[in-house]
């Protein structure tokens, strides 16, 4: 590997670049799916390949090429640097790289249990064993599950001296359950709260998947008779399996600086912040503290070095309430004044250039040790919700709609019945800004995505949300559409 | 360079050669793909990447496995084929197991056009500019994306099936904003040739739109009628063709579930101007005549007249039921009209002009309710006049009665994106508003 990213690194700098980093990398992706009482697919995947990339004049250049053939090389180096000379005319800013030291190093997932070499036997009588639980609830009627193994071996090298050798393994579990009525044509589902993370297989055996899969096929089938959520302003307690994903639309978009400066809005969007609200912009209570992190054990976007070379770490992104940082690359500090990267840096490719990539970001749990029922006993009328529903959200993240995959009514600090299409909508600082309590470590969870989507051509990237339970006050409940059991068909109209 | 159809050709015979199962079928895929992206006005990145991936699926009786290589060397894919073999013996029975497709014929679709092969980065750095000059020209600023990509997929089983099609994809798209950021504009195109993009047409209109739409006023929700561009009926449109499925139905989990079993199939669930096809070799949606796991893909005529006529089934589902296998929907084309945006706008009395729809998103899989937000260009229309912009608002609404309320249509386009659709834009008398996507 050393000597191919040499060869790389050598051939950049023939070609003219004056910065060049290359990653060589193998990717290998298992994935086993089952539906109810048979196996549906099993499938592996393996994909190799060499991307480097070159700054000429304070532009970028890229190319990518599949395995690691020395003598295409040579190639790849003036492809780029062509590349880059192709858009100098174009720059409206000239690339600064902000300074790194060099790095020598290897780093890999912390695990026991390499998922790769777990008998595929064993991994099939898990599926198995999910989907025979849940339909041995009364009113189940269809599961589906599945079990996608990921192992990334990259090896990054860049003119600055750096060469760093990582390993990364993730395990993604999760199923979805189905209750129907087919006399009315009725359905409802129910899909897996289980977080993937950047585990060995040893995750797996700490989790009763079936157990779980079993709670979620109660609450399908009990959703399916439930009451539709009435509409109304309500006090909400929403556990970490729904709550993640605001962190993750809500704060941990936003405050990627390239989105915020407007280099996203050809793709995905924008931010509702701006650089210059780092600091000055109060976007909660005290009680709220979010922490960006690129060494959370287990977390998704977990790293040693990013994939610029930059030493992976954790910094404040809220802090008190108050907004006190971004995310960024090396090429991204000096756009809000900072001396160094944050480490953002991630491709999802050997054939994909870097972008700015979220790390895991976290909302920091109460130090008073406050139970779920504490959260829930403070709420005269609200509504209890877990789980994901359908979500929406707009190009600024500034609004947002998101749905329950399970919801109970709260009444004089009790849970009620569950009620069915239950969603909450808000304006973002609006929203935080009802926080008024934060459940303890007892209450900590979270949830993570692998599917991230950024960029044009659209990359994946995967990061993980950890938070407590918590409590908001006055946010607007809206039902999702459903009228309700046996009152649902409208046909054409 | 892309691999030749011939070549592929050799390529998977050679494949099948070293299965050692009942049948295998290999699938090959080969891309070459190069890109410039711009922002705030400049270029901000590049870049190109070549793959090739084989796909060998291996049967051992009604056990398979399946595993993907990119290996160039023929030891690498020797490799996956043997662990394609283990795979496929360590599995279990599969009860829903179909044999693969047998030898048949494909008509070649034309979609491979040198012309957009060639365009390189110097080409699309000529785009960039013109969008930043139109972006200029209103004082604002230009963000965008230009990209080629040259495709061949190629599928052969031991049966005898053997199909390849080549492609070339050209997309060229522009965010324009407004110089105080308040008006956003945004064109696109993907077509197989690259001679029908225009860039600078393309960035002139987007710079219009976001000029426009400076200072958006609020709006109260509400319903509204509504014209919609072809961009904003294409992000619905993905939501219709997943549910055209015969198993989902059947089974009783779609809007298309007959309530006590069966599937509506027959009735008419939408308004009679609506028609929706599919044909991979229309020529505007040109797009490869098979599907990876080797099934035939032909003209279909999903719904006729408002009238559910077909649905897409697996090849496993076909088996059981009796469908015709449709290797899913790949294309789809919604037929329009002759009716012009400024003809819908000048027969407005009050209503909205929607040029994009964003993150929009299943709320209720049985009844097709979906939510979504406007983008890039919202304005009010009062008495057959566009009159002034508004704010992005959040829609919530079920397909059915979208596509029973169609008014007018234009003639179709091609939009970006997958699948491959081409949707007109059209006036609906009534869209749900639930609110201005600002507000709290």
């Amino acid at each position: 590997m050393r000597d191919l990213a040499d060869l790389a690194l050598d051939a950049a700098r023939a070609a003219g670049a004056s910065y060049a980093d290359v990653r060589v990398n193998r990717y290998r992706r298992e994935e086993i799916s089952a539906r109810e009482d048979r196996v549906q697919e099993i499938t592996r995947e393996e994909s190799s390949g060499v991307g480097l990339r070159c700054l000429v004049d304070g532009a970028w250049g890229f190319a990518g090429a599949r395995e690691s053939d020395p003598g295409e090389i040579p190639r790849l180096a003036r492809v780029a640097c062509e590349m880059a000379r192709a858009n100098r005319a174009g720059l409206s800013r000239r690339v600064s790289l902000a300074p790194e030291p060099r790095h020598l190093d290897a780093w890999q997932t912390p695990m026991t249990k390499d998922p790769f070499k777990v008998a595929l036997e064993r991994k099939i009588d898990l599926l198995l064993a999910i989907n025979s639980e849940a339909l041995a609830v009364k009113g189940a009627s269809f599961v589906t599950s599945f079990l996608r193994s990921f192992a990334e071996e990259v090896y990054f090298a860049s003119t600055d001296g750096s060469h760093v050798d990582q390993q990364i393994t993730r395990l993604w579990p999760g199923f979805t359950v189905v209750a129907r009525d087919l006399a009315t044509g009725d359905f409802t589902s129910r899909d897996s709260d289980i977080p993937p993370a950047q585990r060995g297989y040893e995750y797996l055996e700490g989790i009763d998947l079936a157990a779980a899969a079993a709670r979620a096929a109660e609450q399908a089938a009990a959703s399916l008779h439930a009451d539709p959520a009435e509409p109304g302003v309500l006090d909400l307690v929403i556990a970490p399996g729904n709550l993640w994903l605001l962190l993750h639309e809500s704060i941990g978009r936003p405050t990627q600086i390239d989105r915020a400066l407007g280099y996203e809005a050809g793709a995905d969007g924008g931010s509702f912040i701006s650089p210059g609200d780092l600091g000055t912009l109060r976007f909660g209570g005290d009680l709220m503290n979010v922490t960006a992190d690129r060494t959370m054990p287990g977390g998704l976007a977990t790293v040693g070095y990013d994939d610029e070379g930059v030493t992976a770490g954790s910094w404040p992104l809220v802090r008190g309430g108050l907004l006190v940082d971004g995310q960024t690359t090396r090429e991204q500090a000096s756009w809000i004044a900072q001396a160094s990267s944050k480490g953002c840096a991630s491709a999802d490719s050997w054939g994909s250039p870097p972008l700015q990539r979220m790390p895991n970001v976290s909302l920091e749990p109460s130090l008073d040790e406050a139970s779920l029922e504490d959260l829930i006993a403070g709420v005269d009328k609200g509504l209890y919700v877990e789980g994901l529903g359908p979500f929406s959200v707009d190009a600024s993240r500034s609004n947002f709609m998101i749905g329950s995959g399970w919801a109970r009514l709260i009444s004089k600090g009790r849970l009620g019945a569950p009620v069915r299409g239950a969603a909450y909508r808000a304006g973002t600082l609006e929203f935080w800004r009802s926080l008024d309590r934060l459940g303890g470590e007892g209450t900590w969870g979270g949830g993570g995505t692998f599917n991230d989507l950024k960029g044009e051509p659209g990359q994946a990237a995967a990061s993980s949300h950890g938070c407590p339970a918590a409590r908001f006050r006055g946010v607007r409940v809206v039902n999702t559409g459903s009228p309700g059991a046996g009152a649902r068909r409208t046909g054409s109209r | 360079m892309l691999l030749t159809r011939e070549a592929a050709a050799s390529l998977l015979k050679r494949t099948l050669l070293l299965s050692r199962g009942t049948e295998a079928r290999a699938v090959l895929i080969a891309t070459s793909d190069s890109h410039t992206r711009f922002a705030l006005s400049g270029i901000t990145s590049s870049g190109e990447s070549h793959d090739q991936r084989m796909t060998i699926v291996i049967s051992a009786g009604s056990r398979r496995g399946a595993v993907t290589t990119n290996a160039a060397d023929p030891r690498g894919i020797e490799k996956a084929v043997r662990e394609a073999e283990d795979l496929a013996k360590l599995s279990p029975e599969d009860p829903e197991y179909v044999p693969e497709e047998r030898a048949k014929e494909v008509s070649d679709v034309l979609a491979y056009f040198d012309e957009t092969a060639e365009w390189g980065a110097g080409g699309r750095a000529e785009a960039a500019a013109r969008a930043i000059d139109a972006a200029a020209k209103v004082h604002g600023s230009a963000s965008g994306f230009a990209r080629t990509r040259e495709s061949l997929l190629a599928v052969a089983t031991t049966k005898g099936f053997l199909a390849s099609h080549r492609e070339t994809l050209a997309t060229f798209s522009t965010t324009i904003r407004s110089s105080d950021g308040t008006g956003s504009g945004w064109e696109g195109r993907e077509e197989n040739r690259i001679s029908a993009i225009e860039p600078s047409h393309l960035a002139s209109a987007a710079a219009e739109t976001a000029a426009r739409s400076a200072r958006p006023a609020d709006l109260d929700p509400g319903s509204y009628a509504a014209v919609l561009g072809p961009d904003a009926v294409a992000a619905l449109l993905p939501f219709l063709l997943l549910s055209l499925d015969a198993r989902l139905a059947e089974e009783g989990r779609s809007f298309l579930s007959k309530p006590g079993g069966g599937d509506r199939r027959g009735e008419r669930l939408f308004g009679e101007n609506i028609t929706l096809v599919s044909d991979p070799s229309d020529i505007m949606l040109s797009s490869a005549p098979f599907s990876a796991d080797g099934v035939k893909r032909e003209k279909r005529t999903w719904i006729r007249a408002g009238v559910v006529s077909e649905l897409s089934c697996s090849r496993s589902w076909a088996a059981r039921r009796g469908g015709r296998p449709g290797g899913g929907i790949s294309t789809a084309l919604l037929l329009g009209g002759g009716s012009s945006v400024e003809e819908m706008i000048a027969s407005t009395g009050r209503g909205l002009l929607i040029r994009r729809l964003r993150y929009v998103n299943m709320l209720e899989p049985g009844r097709l309710l979906l939510t979504g937000v406007t983008r890039d260009g919202t304005f009010l229309i009062e008495r057959g006049q566009v009159t002034r912009p508004v704010r992005d608002l959040r829609f919530q609404d079920t397909l059915p009665s979208i596509l029973s309320s169609v008014e007018m249509m234009g003639v179709p386009r091609r939009t970006p994106g997958e699948p491959v659709i081409a949707v007109p834009p059209m006036k609906v008398t009534a869209l749900t508003f639930t609110r201005t996507a600002e507000g709290g």
